[in-house]
């Protein structure tokens, strides 16, 4: 090889390292990038799930009754995903769920306004639930929203 | 290989060292940045623990009793409350009856936290009395050690007695 030839090689060489750096430089960013933005749609949607059961234990029209998180018995039966959206004024998808636990056995109640997408944000909390002859039961609420 | 080539070589050379270097800090951010905000974490564990404590603690106990002294049953209100319970037995305890008398509630009240907190929390629900030495537990229930994870508490006064019911939480 020449000395014309391997400047050449040479040049080659150092356009190919600046390249496979440029590359991996552009990689990371995107993938940063790409990284903060779900986690900022993540949090915005944990948030708006945690408003919303918030809302849902102070929901004075229907499910609210006395102190705070005491959800009552009867009026769940009676709920339905149209009742709840109005309510809570939610503009995105979500499944609630209400599990009673109780000596001897509970019940559950749920809704949701269809299948999950995939990112969704979670909020499970505990409330309590009242129930016929002044019993108090505890309840485990969760609910999950989702962007449509 | 003359002067100029050599030249061209090692600027590729520190280009490739200073451009490594810059994807090392972007890799490094953007995996500090995908961490989970542990600070978020906590406080919601703690505002669970809470919310669950109250409602633990606001559930009533159908016919709740005891063992008296004497062997016989000592019924309890249909509607007392787990809070009411457990301040009874803490107090009594703590002024020398056995545990082992409020063992049937405990278990109940044991399986209502249980059932509550579901399968990804081990827990401790334990009750503590003022002493000379600080608090001292004198009920405990659940199967979690309760010097570890999130808790939440609720203070009273029975009778003079500093009454202190606690609930820990912990990641199963």
């Amino acid at each position: 090889m020449d000395r014309r030839g391997f400047a050449f090689v040479q040049d080659l060489f150092c356009v190919m390292v600046a390249m496979i750096s440029v590359s991996l430089l552009v990689v990371d960013l995107a993938s940063t990038f790409a990284a903060n933005q779900e986690r900022t749609a993540q949090k915005r949607l944990d948030e708006d799930a945690r408003r919303v059961c918030e809302d849902l234990l102070q929901f004075d029209a229907v499910l609210w009754e006395g102190e705070r998180g005491m959800l009552e018995e009867g009026k769940l039966d009676s709920l339905d995903v149209a009742t709840i959206r109005d309510g809570l004024r939610v503009d995105f998808g979500f499944s609630l769920s209400i599990v009673q636990v109780a000596d001897g056995g509970g019940r559950s109640w749920s809704w949701s306004t269809g299948p999950p997408m995939e990112d969704r944000g979670a909020c499970v909390t505990s409330a309590s639930l009242r129930g016929g002859g002044g019993s108090v039961s505890p309840a485990r609420v969760a609910l999950w929203a989702w962007r449509e | 290989m003359d002067s100029v080539g050599q030249e061209g070589f090692y600027d590729a050379m520190l280009f490739l060292m200073i451009i490594s270097v810059a994807s090392c800090l972007v890799l490094s951010t953007s995996l500090v940045l995908m961490r989970p905000d542990e600070g978020a974490v906590r406080d919601a564990v703690l505002e669970y623990a809470r919310t669950s404590l109250d409602s633990i603690l606001s559930s009533t106990l159908p016919e709740a009793f005891y063992e008296g002294g004497d062997g016989g049953r000592v019924t309890l209100g249909n509607n007392t409350t787990v809070e009411d319970y457990l301040l009874l037995e803490t107090y009594l305890v703590a002024r020398g009856m056995q545990v082992s008398a409020f063992s049937d509630c405990n278990r109940r009240v044991e399986m209502i936290a249980r059932g509550l907190l579901t399968g990804a929390y081990e827990f401790s629900l334990r009750m503590q009395v003022a002493g000379e030495s600080g608090l001292e537990s004198v009920v405990s229930l659940g199967t979690l050690d309760p010097s570890a994870g999130y808790s939440a508490a609720s203070d009273y006064s029975v009778c003079g007695e500093s009454i202190r019911i606690e609930l820990v939480l912990h990641w199963a």
